[in-house]
């Protein structure tokens, strides 16, 4: 007994020492920590106060720095020639060596969790509200706020971009990114198949809405047996009309909370308790039970190997843009039409959908900024980064247009990452005159009464996880038609409440109000 | 004797029954992998999957085969990475694994507790990523697809038990005899428990080979990604784009994605060197299973 007692202590000893040692670790790592942080900080003030002449007077004089760049996308194998050429280019411009680094869209956010957590220095950063949280960088302040130095390195950016642009990524009051400029405004769409369309009689000029798209289906579903009519997944519909309803979904996918657009007192609203919701879902039972979808759709993730095969009538989702369809025939190699079932919008997540950080651990932020303008304002430095080089990585087919080269080793194909699109080549296929399109449909959409207005989760943490469980496992039910609505709906609405709604709506109402005063 | 027989039969049909809808379980799925990786696209579209193709066609290994570079490259990274993995991690594994079965060792069994210990807790993930990056620096570098699983306290205790059960009149015979520590280590425990040492060498081999983990979190540079990291990678972006960017202003060309036939290629060409390896490992494995237990 006495010996094992004895074994006992010692095994306790052991763990305490170990566990000593762990503590002493992190101690360690939290002296040296703030000395590393301040580190780039003092270089950044020092540097910023030599760098500032040259920035104005000579900038040949520029001291040669290196410039990463963390981007999302399949790293391509010839990047190293890119940089190099980018590298040269810029030699008497900003003397920079820069570095890009690809990370798959599937680990971006990881990734970039982990290099903060780490402290390891980058410059650029792109940033979103699907991969890379903005939001989150900027609570955790991994992003360094950029009003002054946009004022100060990047006049080209703030002639680019629109004043509802800025709007968007304001945080507090503070900018901490840039949006990189492309289609923002975003609106509503189906694709009818286009030759079905014809054979069927549709009209697309009178498809203002899914109801309108009934009929069709019907004729669809009787006369082409291997067809499916129209898409649908488990990620839902109700996502693809918000905007066809008049909605603002502004605390993220699904999280209860949205405004109409044409209210100005911005009475926030439970989007599922709506009868709106009632009635989409009711359509999409009718549906379902017409036959219309996959049998397995409450179920099915990926969509793209019907799109592949040809194989639905009508797809779903995405936005209208100039140039949209001929994207689409590119994946599904058949017409489509592009119909809009809603006006175009401007809201904060369709603006912030692409942007660019610049990262606190920055150790040469003003050289990144001076990076960035250039990328909205000179066309070689954005075609070489995007396109990469010409006869290596793709040829020219006229004056504007270019294809890539086949296994030519780099081609992103993601021209909306790298600044400002509209300073690029149209890829083959793309009609010229799209990008001018484009921005005209930026400056003409509707901007969303809430445009810059930031919700900040962390009150409401719980509820938001609770809620989000819920809409999980009704959502993909109710918005696929599987189950009867009359009788799911108030059960999922009456879950919802005992999950936290009410609260989640009430603190949304409660910043939205604060913001509003503050306006 | 009729009866007992009768019942014999019956229950060792129950038992192959058992045995054969158990295996059927494990070899359909991986026959329809088959099929659908020879099957041409639209037809999986078309009719779903099916064990015998439609229309048999090698069109996903052609894709594959295509641009040959990268999946050769990362074919050789995982190949050295499995096999520098294996014998690294067996030779240290194995010593420590000794060192703790000694029972006239008096620190064994703090130590063994030790190991033990971090087999229930680690550290976390970002003081093992600060780790590897800030403090060894081997990030990026084919040594952080290696040294991280060089120890692994599953595989150290599977094999404490292993050579537990070697009796201490051999090692100290082998004293009698003049035999130093080393001279024991090499020439009598590693020759007996050869068995032992194959079936953690499958073990460890497994871990390297299906590990994609590391290579997600250190390595940046394409010519450094293994077989199976490639793999997720092409799957996760799928998944990862195809639910996020329906509702986004962003358009990702996904045509340029491999499809569903290229992808069930892939994972043939994944799984099949390891199914090469374990016929090869089996005559050692069923005995090294057994060795633990108490022998006559």
């Amino acid at each position: 007994m006495k010996k094992r007692s004895a074994k006992v202590l010692t095994i306790v000893l052991i763990l305490m020492l170990s566990l000593a040692l762990a503590l002493t670790g992190c101690g360690n790592k939290n002296e040296t920590e703030p000395s590393k942080q301040n580190d780039p900080k003092n270089t950044t003030q020092t540097d910023k106060g030599s760098s500032n002449s040259p920035a104005t007077n000579e900038s040949s004089k520029l001291e040669k720095v290196d410039l990463t760049w963390y981007i999302g996308g399949t790293a391509q194998a010839d990047v190293t020639s890119v940089e190099k050429a980018i590298n040269e280019y810029l030699k008497d411009k900003l003397n920079v060596n820069i570095h890009l680094k690809a990370v798959d869209w599937g680990n971006l956010t990881q990734k970039m969790q982990l290099t903060n957590a780490s402290g390891e220095a980058y410059d650029l950063a792109f940033t979103s509200n699907w991969a890379n949280d903005y939001y989150q960088n900027v609570n955790k302040g991994a992003f360094l706020q950029l009003d002054d130095l946009l004022k100060q390195y990047a006049p080209d950016i703030m002639e680019t971009l629109p004043e509802g642009g800025w709007d968007a990524v304001k945080v507090n009051g503070g900018i901490y990114a840039v949006p990189n400029y492309q289609i923002w405004a975003k609106t509503d769409v189906v694709w009818p198949m286009k030759e079905l369309a014809d054979k069927y009689g549709l009209d697309v000029a009178s498809v203002k809405s899914y109801e309108d798209l009934t009929p069709f289906l019907e004729k669809v579903k009787a006369g082409e047996p291997n067809m499916i009519p129209i898409e649908n997944s488990k990620t839902g519909q109700f996502g693809n009309v918000l905007l066809h309803y008049g909605f603002d979904e502004f605390a993220g996918r699904n999280v209860p909370g949205v405004v109409k657009f044409d209210d100005s007192n911005l009475a926030v609203l439970n989007q599922f308790e709506s009868p709106e919701y009632k009635s989409f879902v009711s359509l999409m039972r009718e549906w379902n039970q017409k036959g219309f979808f996959r049998k397995d759709a409450a179920t099915l993730t990926d969509v793209t190997a019907d799109r592949k095969a040809a194989k639905v009538a009508v797809l779903v989702g995405g936005t209208v843009k100039p140039g949209g369809e001929t994207e689409m025939k590119s994946l599904i190699q058949k017409d489509m039409l592009m119909v809009g079932v809603s006006q175009p919008v401007l809201t904060t997540s369709g603006i912030i959908a692409t942007s660019t950080g610049i990262s606190k651990s920055s150790k040469n932020p003003e050289r990144a900024m001076m990076f960035l303008n250039l990328l909205y304002k000179d066309k070689t430095l954005y075609n070489l980064i995007a396109h990469g080089i010409e006869g290596k990585h793709y040829k020219k087919i006229d004056e504007q247009t270019v294809e890539a080269i086949k296994d030519g080793g780099y081609d992103p194909s993601s021209d909306w990452e790298f600044g400002n699109q509209f300073n690029g080549y149209y890829r083959n296929g793309q009609k010229p005159g799209i990008w001018e399109d484009t921005v005209k449909l930026n400056e003409s959409a509707v901007q969303s009464p809430l445009l810059g207005f930031s919700f900040d989760p962390t009150p409401i943490k719980t509820e938001i996880a609770q809620v989000a469980t819920i809409t999980a496992q009704y959502v993909p039910l109710l918005e696929t038609g599987s189950v009867d609505p009359e009788k799911m709906l108030p059960e999922f609405i009456q879950k919802l409440k005992k999950a936290g709604s009410d609260k989640i709506i009430q603190e949304l109402q409660k910043q939205i109000d604060a913001w509003k005063s503050s306006k | 004797m009729e009866l007992h027989r009768k019942k014999h039969g019956f229950s060792n049909w129950l038992i192959h029954l058992w045995f054969i809808v158990f295996s059927l379980f494990c070899i359909i799925p991986f026959l329809y992998v088959i099929s659908i990786s020879f099957s041409k696209e639209t037809d999986i579209a078309l009719h779903g999957y099916q064990l015998i193709p439609k229309t048999f066609t090698t069109f996903a290994y052609e894709y594959l085969f295509e641009s040959p570079k990268v999946l050769i490259s990362s074919y050789l990274v995982s190949i050295a990475v499995t096999v520098l993995g294996t014998i690294l991690s067996l030779i240290i594994t194995a010593k420590l694994a000794y060192v703790l079965s000694r029972k006239d060792f008096r620190g064994s069994k703090p130590m063994s507790f030790f190991v033990f210990f971090t087999l229930l807790f680690s550290g976390g993930l970002v003081p093992w990523f600060i780790l590897i990056k800030n403090f060894l620096h081997i990030d990026d570098t084919i040594l952080s697809l290696i040294l991280p699983y060089v120890i692994m306290p599953w595989h150290v205790l599977l094999m404490k038990g292993f050579l537990s059960d070697i009796p201490p009149a051999l090692i100290e015979s082998g004293k009698i005899d003049g035999a130093g520590e080393w001279r024991i280590f090499y020439n009598i425990i590693l020759p007996i428990s050869k068995p032992a040492m194959a079936t953690l060498g499958l073990f460890i081999a497994f871990v390297y080979w299906n590990d994609w983990y590391l290579a997600l979190l250190y390595i940046d540079s394409p010519n450094l990604v293994p077989l199976q990291y490639m793999l997720y990678r092409i799957m996760n972006n799928i998944q990862f784009l195809s639910t996020s960017l329906q509702s986004g202003n962003i358009s990702i060309d996904l045509s340029k994605m491999p499809n569903e036939t290229a992808r069930m290629a892939m994972a043939m060409l994944a799984a099949g060197p390891i199914l090469f390896v374990f016929p090869f490992f089996q005559k050692y494995f069923i005995k090294g299973l057994t060795v633990g237990a108490v022998k006559g």
